[in-house]
């Protein structure tokens, strides 16, 4: 490992200023980023540190909207009671990371700003994440790389809390040297024919603060489904984060996005235009699968995401659909 | 049996040092001046390395020594902790000028920090000639494959022109008779993968030059003796120069029974006259350790249309790896531990074991019996299906029982002629009765499958067993001392690894000497102060270890009534001990205490009551073990969780029980990994993929299945208050359990380990949704 220096930060726009040093990299809790510097894939020469900015770690209501800040850790957020009620799909998703010792260290900003967990990637590979020109899953051990969205870097998107901000359609507050934008949450991220290096269109001296939900319609629920290949302690194979507004027994609209299937998280608007209107029933639940996993393109080693894919989207569109 | 100590659940000697952070384990020491050694893994599967510059590495300050090939003797030897002579190839060198897998040593250094040592290693510059590497086992023998070891020096490699280490074929009986006996023959292709020990410490090892220049050993190991040997032969100096400690061991399971770091830590010590310690990293420890055999195993059993099995014929494709570590004799175990498990008549082992540039393989528990358990339990399921059978009948029908002989291991011994298996116990009946009706067997056979919804479960067994030492060459010795206040020093070369070996040899002595176990104080595994042991492996240390301590603490015991019978003014025949005091078994009754004696001895009689013993059997009694499993499979996303893991063993007599069973769960949990989610996985060009515990899936808390463990006890008349061995026959019949359950509950048969819900899915695709008709059966 390299040694670094650390800084804390003040409030988000001393950060943005520290982060203007040369090789200046911003840490939340740490839980990725000291793992990529101990692997050398990232050799920062200063880590500003944003735990120390106060009130960033908090959840505020005004007018119905709800906003997160972005310092706030996963297992705070998965027990705060608004977001437990209101947001499920939120809290059960960030409740769904790793491990407890990663939920009590991790915070949302570094969960949806964490780099890809590809293992050619994470070995040291010179891939294109790693600033290499090529995608070493194409030809190689790709059984939990894209389906979908694709090339020319095949990663997937890790974030268990992507797909469900993405699907609560959130906003982003980010700060910059100029201030603060926001961004919608589907917007954020970014696909690799756009930068096949990055994963979202932060630039290096902005740092992501807050998020904000808007307000939580009547007769909403949602969830998130995470397919794991061990109880704990993993990513997910694939997840499904659904958002459901529901007039008795029918659906008046639906959200629905993906993870672990494409480089970002995948939204589904034919299925969600296809939902609206009606009620859940299995033949719907099923026709809705089908369709979720049109234009899927797996690899030589994933081709079972798809049928696995569609299993979810029955599966959790049922469950909920159903829920009383 | 009626005893005091021996059978009693009694807390760990060492227990109290472990929970409390006590200085116990290797890492746990530093010493002053110490240097951090690091070893520069090869990036090629396959490559001579042209030219090596080190000069920049050496120049950088803090760095203390760098060692290349050139700077070493090359002697060939193998890593494998095995008696002398060790019947692995000697194929492996200290440091050498070609590299043969990803994670081979290319060089080494020791410099005054981690990162010093981690930054001297990048500052080494290396040019390779890279060769075409094999990795595929089944694509090793054939012919332009590149040969794994061209050197000339290497010796007792079976074919290196064809990268075959070893190469077995061993048959009782006849088996082309038999199967021309049989009404139906069955043949099955079954995988195995990669995978590796986890074990919670990784190889650790601290080197140093004592006063008189006597190189010292702080070792991670399970085999002390043979370490010593090796390091030895390895640097050429006289053991006599050489001491290996063992300290406490935070697991082996069997990761440890080989020479590993010892020979190029202590090199970087004699070379920096300084302290040196070299710990892997978790990361290294996959790959640059060892792992289990991976073997593609074609199993064909002949049977009677009743059921009866009368041939077996197992032939095993295995790959060692880049080193012939373990080839032989894991491979052996695969063929003489398993198809005897059926009293068949006639039985045949075929087995090429070849070199592949990947990972080396090594000993691991069950030490190649879970491949062959998961071939044959898994046909024998099979069969039992196709005949109409429920399982358990098959086995009832078939296993091996008390007073049979298995002549297979006659002929399969470590790597020679070996002795024949004569079962003198079996409690294999009871553990399926037992094991079944814990999982509620018949009720369950009966009326899961029928369950609705799109997640099916099921049940499904299987019978296995082991050894216990390898007969007639594990032996150990012991030694016991009497102190003042009625206690003993207990020494044992014995290594405890975790087990509990400090405890169950301790519980063994104080029985014999009628003494309470606080008074038993044991030095373990040191070999300038304990005496031999070939180690803790082969299920051994219980049976042989413990029958050297018993033998010892007789001829002590025998001493100490000589002693008391003097005090006591009565004949020695007329004398007991228990409970810390010797006393007359005629009445009018009379007693001394340990303690009374103890001083009389030392400074009346101007005696150290002391003695010692060595011991050996001649015979591996087997523990047996009957697995059941419930299983719950997700058909919509291959997901398999297990519900319930029944596991009944008869392991003798249980020395400990509390110990025993901690062992039964210990075994199933890594066999629970082993069936269903773990894998070393390599890309095409010999890389590890997942060399960490995120991608490396062990099962979590939260995967742990309810366990029951069932101990199913016997006499064993071989083993020391009648116990046999435990540790590692219950990994054995996981993987096939799980697997035969999987059958019962959506009737798709999996072949290949592990089962991960993506394998699980296609062969639910593959295989569904109506079952295809068995071509295998084959009518004659
Ligand atoms: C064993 C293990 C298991 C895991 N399992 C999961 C899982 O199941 N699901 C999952 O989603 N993740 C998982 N993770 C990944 C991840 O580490 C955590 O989810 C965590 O939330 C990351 O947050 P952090 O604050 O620790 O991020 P950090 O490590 O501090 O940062 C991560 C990245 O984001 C950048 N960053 C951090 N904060 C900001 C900010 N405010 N603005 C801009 N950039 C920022 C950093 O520069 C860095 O590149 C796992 C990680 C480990 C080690």
């Amino acid at each position: 490992m390299k040694s670094f220096a650390n800084v804390n930060a003040r409030d988000a726009k001393d950060a943005v200023a520290k982060l203007g040093q040369p090789n200046a990299v911003a840490v939340g809790g740490g839980s990725d980023l000291l793992g990529m510097v101990k692997e050398h894939l990232v050799e920062p020469d200063v880590l500003v540190h944003l735990k120390s900015i106060r009130k960033l770690d908090q959840v505020s209501a005004k007018a119905g909207e709800v906003q997160i800040g972005g310092l706030i850790t996963l297992d705070t957020l998965s027990r705060e009671p608004a977001i437990r009620s209101r947001y499920t799909v939120l809290a059960e998703a960030a409740e769904s990371v790793g491990t407890p010792q990663i939920r009590n260290a991790g915070t949302l900003a570094g969960n949806v700003c964490q780099r890809p967990w590809c293992w050619y990637y994470r070995n040291g590979f010179p891939c294109f994440k790693a600033g290499g020109k090529q995608c070493f899953s194409i030809t190689g051990e790709n059984q939990f790389h894209a389906i979908f969205g694709g090339g020319p870097s095949f990663i997937v998107h890790p974030s268990d809390t992507a797909p469900a901000l993405v699907a609560l359609d959130a906003k982003f507050r980010v700060t910059n040297s100029d201030g603060e934008r926001t961004i919608p949450a589907a917007e954020f991220f970014a696909l690799p024919r756009v930068d096949a290096a990055r994963e979202n269109v932060l630039a290096q001296d902005e740092i992501l603060t807050a998020v904000d939900l808007p307000a939580a319609r009547p007769h909403t629920r949602s969830t998130y489904h995470k397919v794991l290949d061990r109880e704990a302690w993993t990513h997910a194979v694939v997840s499904a984060a659904i958002v459901l507004e529901m007039d008795q027994q029918v659906c008046k609209s639906a959200r629905i996005v993906l993870g672990g299937v494409a480089p970002i998280p995948w939204r589904l608007p034919k299925v969600e235009a296809m939902l609206a209107g009606k009620p859940i029933t299995p033949e719907l639940a099923a026709q809705a699968a089908e369709a979720a996993l049109e234009g899927a393109n797996p690899l030589a080693k994933n081709a079972y995401k798809v049928p696995l894919t569609k299993a979810v989207v029955r599966r959790t569109l049922l469950s909920l659909a159903t829920k009383a | 049996m009626n005893t005091t100590v021996v059978g009693k659940n009694l807390r760990k000697v060492d227990g109290f040092k472990l929970v409390t952070g006590g200085a116990a384990f290797t890492d746990d020491v530093l010493l002053p001046g110490m240097l951090y050694g690091k070893i520069l893994p090869s990036p090629y599967a396959h490559a001579r390395i042209k030219r090596i510059d080190t000069s920049k590495a050496k120049a950088l300050p803090g760095v203390h020594a760098v060692l290349t090939y050139k700077d070493v003797p090359r002697v060939p030897h193998t890593t494998a902790g095995q008696a002398w002579p060790e019947p692995s190839p000697y194929d492996t060198y200290l440091l050498d000028s070609k590299v043969r897998f990803v994670g081979d040593r290319v060089a080494a250094v020791a410099a005054e920090s981690r990162a010093l040592a981690e930054q001297a290693l990048r500052l080494i510059d290396v040019d390779y000639e890279v060769l075409p590497a094999v990795l595929d086992m089944e694509a090793a023998m054939d012919a332009g494959a590149p040969v794994i070891h061209d050197e000339p020096d290497s010796t007792k490699i079976f074919d290196r022109e064809h990268n075959i280490a070893a190469h077995i074929r061993r048959e009782i009986g006849n088996v082309d008779d038999g199967f021309r006996e049989a009404d139906f023959i069955f043949e099955r292709e079954y995988r195995t993968q990669r995978q590796q020990h986890c074990m919670l410490e990784p190889h650790v090892t601290i080197c140093w030059l004592d006063g008189d220049g006597r190189l010292m050993i702080r070792t991670s190991t399970q085999v002390p003796y043979h370490c010593r040997r090796q390091v030895a032969m390895i640097l050429q100096i006289p053991v006599s120069r050489v001491r290996v400690i063992k300290p406490r061991i935070g697991g082996g399971f069997g990761g440890k029974q080989e020479m590993l770091l010892e020979d190029i830590c202590s090199a970087l010590a004699l070379a920096t006259r300084r302290p040196v310690k070299i710990e892997y990293t978790r990361e290294e420890e996959f790959y640059m350790a060892r792992s289990r055999h991976p073997q593609i195993l074609r199993m064909k059993m002949g049977v009677k249309r009743d059921g009866t099995v009368v041939a077996s014929h197992l032939q095993v494709l295995a790959t060692t790896g880049a080193y012939g570590s373990h080839a032989s004799t894991v491979q052996g175990n695969t063929g003489s531990k398993v198809l005897p498990l059926y009293r068949a008549p006639h039985l045949r082992f075929e087995c090429d074991v070849v070199y592949t540039n990947t990972p080396v393989a090594g000993a691991f528990r069950g030490y190649g019996c879970p491949q062959g358990f998961f071939a044959q339990e898994s046909l024998a399921d099979e069969i039992a299906y196709k005949l109409g059978m429920d399982p358990v009948e098959f086995h009832r029908k078939n296993a091996i029982r008390l007073g049979d002989v298995d002549k297979l291991s006659a002929q399969l011994g470590e790597g020679k002629e070996g002795l024949p298996r004569v079962i003198r116990s079996c409690g294999l009946p009871e553990c399926v009765k037992r094991g079944a009706a814990a999982i509620d067997w018949d009720r369950k056979r009966q009326s899961l499958p029928a369950r609705a919804g799109f997640v099916k479960h099921g049940v499904g067994m299987s019978c296995t067993m082991q050894g216990s030492g390898i007969a007639g060459i594990d032996w150990a010795a012991s030694f016991l001392k009497m102190n003042e206040d009625g206690s003993f020093f207990l020494q044992v070369g014995a290594s405890d690894v975790g087990a509990g070996a400090d405890t169950v040899l301790a519980q063994i002595a104080a029985e014999t000497l009628g003494v309470s176990l606080g008074k038993i104080i044991v030095t373990s595994g040191d070999t300038d102060f304990t005496p031999f042991d070939t180690g803790a492996y082969a299920s051994s240390t219980t049976i042989i270890s413990g029958g050297a301590v018993k033998k010892a603490a007789e001829k002590v015991r025998a001493q100490v009534l000589g002693v008391a019978a003097k005090m006591l003014a009565v004949p020695v025949e007329n004398l007991a001990c228990a409970k810390d005091e010797v006393f007359t078994t005629t009445k009018p009754r009379k007693s001394v205490s340990m303690a009374e004696v103890a001083l009389q001895a030392l400074y009346q009689e101007k005696l150290q009551i002391m003695d010692g013993a060595s011991h050996y059997n001649t015979d591996s009694p087997p523990p047996f073990c009957a697995t059941f499993a419930e299983v719950a499979v997700d058909t919509q996303t291959g997901r398999v969780r297990v519900v319930h893991l029944a596991t009944a063993v008869d392991p003798g007599v249980a020395i400990n029980p509390m110990q025993a069973e901690g062992q039964v769960e210990g075994a199933v949990t890594q066999g629970l990994g082993f069936a269903l989610s773990e894998e070393l996985m390599l890309n095409h060009t010999g890389w590890p993929m997942n060399p960490n515990f995120l991608d490396y899936k062990i099962f979590s808390a939260k995967d742990m299945p309810k366990l029951t463990t069932i101990l199913v006890e016997t006499e064993e008349p071989l083993g020391p208050y009648g116990a046999k061995s435990v540790s590692e026959v219950p990994i054995n019949g996981v993987a096939p359990a799980i697997a035969n359950a999987i059958f019962h509950a959506v009737g798709v048969r999996i072949r290949k380990l592990p089962i991960r819900p993506e394998d699980m899915l296609r062969a639910l695709y593959e295989q569904q949704p109506e079952l295809k008709p068995e071509e295998a059966l084959v009518t004659q």
